[in-house]
């Protein structure tokens, strides 16, 4: 299969075929995230869709020297966003904060009690995993899927959304406790 | 060492970590029991993340997509594709009418031009008709103005200057009342929209 650089090339030369050939690549992952960032398969597929077309009708703004993949994502996670913002949602900013001064992660490992992450069957944690994501923060949960559901980089993340490579680390890292906390909050 | 931070953990997890600050952590994981738990919770976390299911897909999915894009950019063949219809559809309405009249062919055109121009004809009468109807209506309605400036001025003779004042001033404030009323409803009906 060609690279996606090449699939770009022969998209713009007019072979419809190869932008055909993106869509299916990259079709799952791009459900996936949407999905879990709306909580709803419809809306999700329904978005994916427009990021597809929106991704088609600027393919001729896209920079070669940009990974594709990236490139992508950014267009999907401004589509998420559009709809928040069309929701008026009471939740944070998704590009709140642009430094580490509101990533605060606890210093020292908190003195837990025996943990409920590791009793739990992995399918039963999986489950509660996808509801605890749901209280995730958009700014949060949008770093945690890309890394532990799409498997993006942290250079990649932070080239999606122009933040330091830091700061996405801490925010990944502050997701993972905060839905530990709430799994252990909710045996 | 001291227990592990939380960010130490994850680098550690993720294998972020260089071999020089690798090895104190895995020092310390060897005799603390408290950050092994710490460290074997937060790798199970990630491990059931990892493997979460994925939204199923419907198989024609990219082809949806692709005639959502490709149908919008298709303009010259799907104008060539109506301008065919179109003459189908003419074509088989004037074979229906030659049956149906039983007349030839330019027998039948000069029926319907005859049809169009009676046609045309009697819609440009109306039309005349209607025009001046409403030009009757203007002026019927300028004379009533001009009545009512002329019965108001009249009337306006028979009173006090000051009563005049008031009536002025009462007039003006109807008419302001009236614009807020009517500006407040359309304002509350955008927003009971929204």
């Amino acid at each position: 299969m060609d690279d996606d650089k090449t699939l770009v090339k022969k998209t713009l030369a007019g072979e419809k075929s190869a932008f055909e050939m993106i869509i299916q690549k990259y079709q799952q992952p791009v459900v996936n995230y949407i999905g879990r960032m709306v909580g709803e398969r419809e809306l999700a597929l329904d978005f994916s869709q427009e990021v597809f077309i929106k991704a088609y009708s600027s393919l001729g703004s896209y920079q070669s020297q940009f990974t594709f993949s990236t490139w992508l994502f950014k267009i999907a996670s401004n589509t998420v966003i559009d709809y928040w913002r069309k929701k008026k949602l009471p939740t944070f900013s998704i590009d709140q904060g642009r430094g580490d001064d509101d990533d605060s992660l606890p210093f020292q490992v908190p003195d837990d009690k025996p943990s409920t992450v590791r009793k739990l069957e992995l399918r039963e944690l999986r489950q509660e995993i996808e509801r605890a994501l749901r209280k995730l923060p958009p700014h949060l949960k949008e770093l945690f899927i890309w890394r532990h559901i799409n498997g993006l980089s942290y250079e990649e993340m932070a080239e999606i959304k122009d933040l330091p490579v830091g700061t996405v680390k801490n925010r990944v890292f502050q997701a993972k406790e905060m839905l530990r906390a709430l799994l252990e909050e909710n045996p | 060492m001291s227990c592990l931070r939380v960010d130490q953990i994850y680098l550690y997890l993720e294998e972020e970590l260089s071999s020089l600050e690798r090895q104190p952590v895995e020092s310390h994981l060897a005799s603390c029991v408290h950050c092994r738990e710490a460290v074997a919770a937060r790798a199970r976390l990630t491990e059931a993340a990892g493997t979460l299911p994925d939204f199923e897909i419907p198989a024609d999915f990219s082809r949806r997509v692709m005639s959502r894009i490709f149908t919008a950019k298709s303009s010259p063949r799907a104008l060539l594709i109506t301008l065919a219809a179109g003459f189908s559809l003419l074509s088989t309405t004037f074979g229906v009418l030659l049956l149906v009249t039983g007349q030839n062919l330019p027998g039948l055109f000069v029926s319907l031009i005859q049809y169009l121009w009676t046609s045309l004809r009697s819609l440009s009468m109306t039309a005349i008709k209607l025009f001046k109807l409403i030009f009757l209506s203007v002026k019927i309605l300028f004379n009533l103005i001009d009545e009512f400036v002329e019965g108001f001025s009249t009337l306006s003779g028979m009173i006090s200057p000051q009563a005049r004042i008031v009536m002025v001033a009462l007039t003006l404030l109807l008419f302001t009342t009236l614009f807020f009323v009517i500006r407040r409803r359309f304002f509350f009906g955008e927003n009971n929209e929204k």
